[in-house]
């Protein structure tokens, strides 16, 4: 396992495969594909309103967010803006335990794809960068494709 | 027989994986309000369904809450995760025994048994992929 912390940018290419980019919403700790991040910047840096991506996911709006994070996705590229902290993490290929679709109620449009028992700790949910691009086409947040 | 607070269940034994002790399950934000979570059983991820979720007047299981049984049920090709108070060993019932229910209450229940001066709602954990 791997962790770096970041405070301005980040490139993909420091990442390789099982590699994800945490966000520690403490107690919950989200994470996504190191491989689909395309760029970690300052909000000062970044013009335009951006989707909370913790708002997204059920927590609470900071109007103090302190990273914007570029996604990749299937359906273009996307921009989210956190307060939480964040660092890479690596994970062993089989320890992505896929989540059962009887969780959601609607599963298919749900972002969350994995679970990960590794850390110690606590979980880490993997979430599907599609569907967040979709879920947050959907909630009309303020998705902005770059 | 299964026991979840004051509930008492009756289960098909063959449909139990395993029968564990306490086991620590995490919450899943945005899951289903009687499946809140997962527990983590032989490199699978498995969804954890709360009885108490289910029927008015039981206590919730609250995050970093267990109890003292974890039963793993074969629900079709999914596993589900059932905390229980207690599991008693196995009872033998009479097929004639098993009516459609009338006295009990409990909705992932289509039917009912007699053991003795007593009416016990029959679980079927293949109801709560209907509901899915």
């Amino acid at each position: 396992m791997s962790a770096a912390l970041f405070d301005s940018t980040f490139s993909s290419e420091r990442a390789g495969a099982g590699t994800l980019l945490v966000i520690d919403a403490t107690p919950v700790k989200w994470s996504l594909p190191a491989t689909r991040v395309l760029s970690i910047t300052t909000p000062t840096n970044w013009p335009d309103r951006v989707s909370s991506l913790d708002v997204l996911l059920g927590g609470e709006h900071s109007d103090q967010d302190a990273h914007v994070v570029v996604l990749k996705s299937s359906f273009g590229n996307c921009a989210f803006s956190t307060h939480h902290i964040l660092h890479l993490q690596t994970f062993e290929p089989n320890s992505f335990l896929p989540l059962p679709t009887l969780v959601f109620e609607d599963s298919e449009n749900h972002p969350i794809r994995f679970v990960i028992f590794q850390n110690e700790l606590g979980p880490v949910i993997v979430l599907d960068v599609d569907r967040l691009f979709q879920l947050a086409n959907i909630t009309a947040v303020g998705c902005r494709p770059t | 027989m299964i026991t979840v607070q004051s509930l008492r269940l009756l289960l098909l034994a063959s449909c139990v994986r395993e029968v564990l002790g306490t086991k620590e399950w995490f919450p899943i934000p945005g899951a289903r309000q009687e499946i809140p979570g997962v527990v983590g059983w032989g490199h699978r991820a498995v969804a954890m369904l709360d009885l108490a979720r289910l029927v008015p007047d039981l206590r919730p299981l609250q995050v970093g809450e267990q109890r003292s049984r974890l039963l793993v049920l074969q629900v079709g090709e999914s596993r589900l995760a059932v905390p229980a108070d207690s599991v008693s060993s196995i009872i033998d019932i009479d097929t004639d025994t098993i009516h459609a229910r009338s006295v009990t209450a409990f909705p992932l229940s289509r039917s009912e048994v007699r053991v003795g001066d007593e009416v016990l709602p029959l679980f079927e954990p293949a109801l709560i992929l209907e509901g899915a």
